[in-house]
């Protein structure tokens, strides 16, 4: 398994959606972090916990974004994703996210 | 605007606020600076006897004025005269509307209601240029007392960078064609006075009604443009914009964005949010959790940009 803390190893300010708008992106973070290991079906464990926040954009693009450009299967994605934070509502706004990524494939 | 008995003056209102009268006036003096700034003139403005400066104003003409100046042929095309106003002139000071314009000021901000005052502006979304956030919310707590729900305010204001940093500059705005500057896309401040906490997040892009048909669905625009047919076309568009983002649509991963602005106010439970695009507003205001008012407003001129403003109580009612 491997361990994301995302304000240790990313940013303590997450914020906006694509790489090319700045450097604490949802996509950027994706693309570091989370799309090799899920890509090779290994499982990781992304604590959300001791940043300033996130919003919607980061969100999605973080983890709706992983459907979308690996073409995966939402309960693969959710299967692989282990996401801590004392936020449940963080949580389950990220599981909806993917949900709705690939349902949209899908359409 | 110009005066000839004081010279190439052009004076200043005596309020920077964006509504009524307030904002026409306001509306007028950037077109004032603006006109002289394209005729290549060096200009001097003259806030003798500006005493009111609230922030969604204040924010636009700092960020008209950093954008005028930054397209300037001149080195310095504007110079300022300094308010009478001991409290005007601390906040412009604090602002730091002088070290834009590169004039001297020696008055030093002291008083309580502008020392909270601070500024922030970037060129992208990257989180750290709104640090600034962190910073207001620890000292809230240190010198007040009282907690900001530092993630919800998180949540609306790093979107609403992100949506100016994604999509004010996808189209010229309107008024004059402006593109962007490549250095600033969006400028903010923060205030605290009177136990109340303000955020306002500006950028001087092509507004709402220019792109939202790139992110929404045009049959939901259709409808929202149906149900309030007559009214204020801005002020629809920032309606159509946070109501695509309420519903919860699944048909596209794009347009949420919006809708993290309130919840800054759901998640606060008591405060005001107010949208301007160009020549609407649309306000909302929570009390005891509850949306107690959301309202439309035509503003009669365009500020030619977006302006999200927050207003939030740091003490609960009756405390």
């Amino acid at each position: 398994m491997i361990v994301v803390d995302v304000s240790r190893d990313f940013t303590r300010f997450p914020s906006g959606r694509f790489k090319k708008n700045g450097t604490t992106s949802g996509e950027g973070f994706r693309e570091r972090f989370l799309e090799a290991p899920i890509r090779e079906g290994n499982t990781v464990e992304v604590n959300l916990d001791g940043t300033v926040g996130y919003g919607s954009s980061f969100l999605e693009e973080a983890f709706g974004g992983l459907v979308r450009k690996l073409q995966l299967d939402a309960d693969k994605v959710l299967s692989l994703l282990h996401i801590h934070s004392n936020d449940p509502s963080l949580v389950e706004e990220i599981v909806q996210y993917v949900k709705d990524a690939d349902t949209e494939r899908k359409r | 605007m110009g005066n000839p008995a004081l010279g190439d003056q052009i004076i200043a209102p005596h309020r920077f606020n964006v509504f009524g009268n307030d904002g026409l006036e306001l509306r007028n003096f950037l077109d004032a600076i603006a006109e002289a700034i394209r005729d290549g003139r060096q200009t001097k403005l003259n806030f003798r006897n500006t005493k009111m400066l609230y922030p969604a104003g204040t924010i636009l003409l700092y960020a008209e004025i950093d954008r005028m100046i930054s397209t300037s042929a001149h080195a310095k095309p504007i110079t300022i005269l300094q308010p009478k106003s001991q409290r005007a002139r601390e906040v412009l000071k604090q602002i730091g509307l002088f070290d834009l314009t590169g004039d001297k000021c020696a008055t030093i901000p002291k008083r309580n209601d502008v020392v909270f005052w601070s500024t922030a502006k970037g060129k992208d979304q990257s989180g750290q240029n709104l640090a600034v956030i962190e910073v207001v919310a620890k000292t809230v707590k240190l010198e007040l007392g009282t907690t900001l729900l530092l993630d919800s305010l998180w949540r609306g204001v790093s979107e609403a960078v992100a949506n100016s940093v994604e999509h004010a500059h996808k189209l010229p705005r309107e008024a004059d064609g402006f593109q962007g500057l490549a250095e600033t896309t969006w400028w903010m401040f923060t205030q605290v006075k009177d136990d109340i906490f303000y955020v306002v997040v500006c950028d001087l892009g092509c507004g709402y009604r220019a792109t939202i048909g790139q992110s929404i669905p045009e049959r939901f625009i259709a409808q929202l443009s149906q149900a309030f047919a007559g009214q204020n076309v801005d002020a629809i568009a920032i309606e159509t914009a946070m109501e695509f983002g309420r519903s919860g649509t699944k048909e596209t991963h794009r347009g949420r964005g919006s809708r993290d602005a309130m919840t800054v106010l759901e998640r606060h439970q008591n405060g005001e949010l107010a949208i301007f695009s160009n020549s609407g507003a649309v306000q909302y205001q929570y009390s005891g959790g509850n949306s107690i008012k959301q309202k439309r407003v035509g503003l009669g001129f365009s500020i030619n940009g977006t302006i999200l403003w927050w207003k939030l109580p740091l003490k609960a009612p009756g405390k």
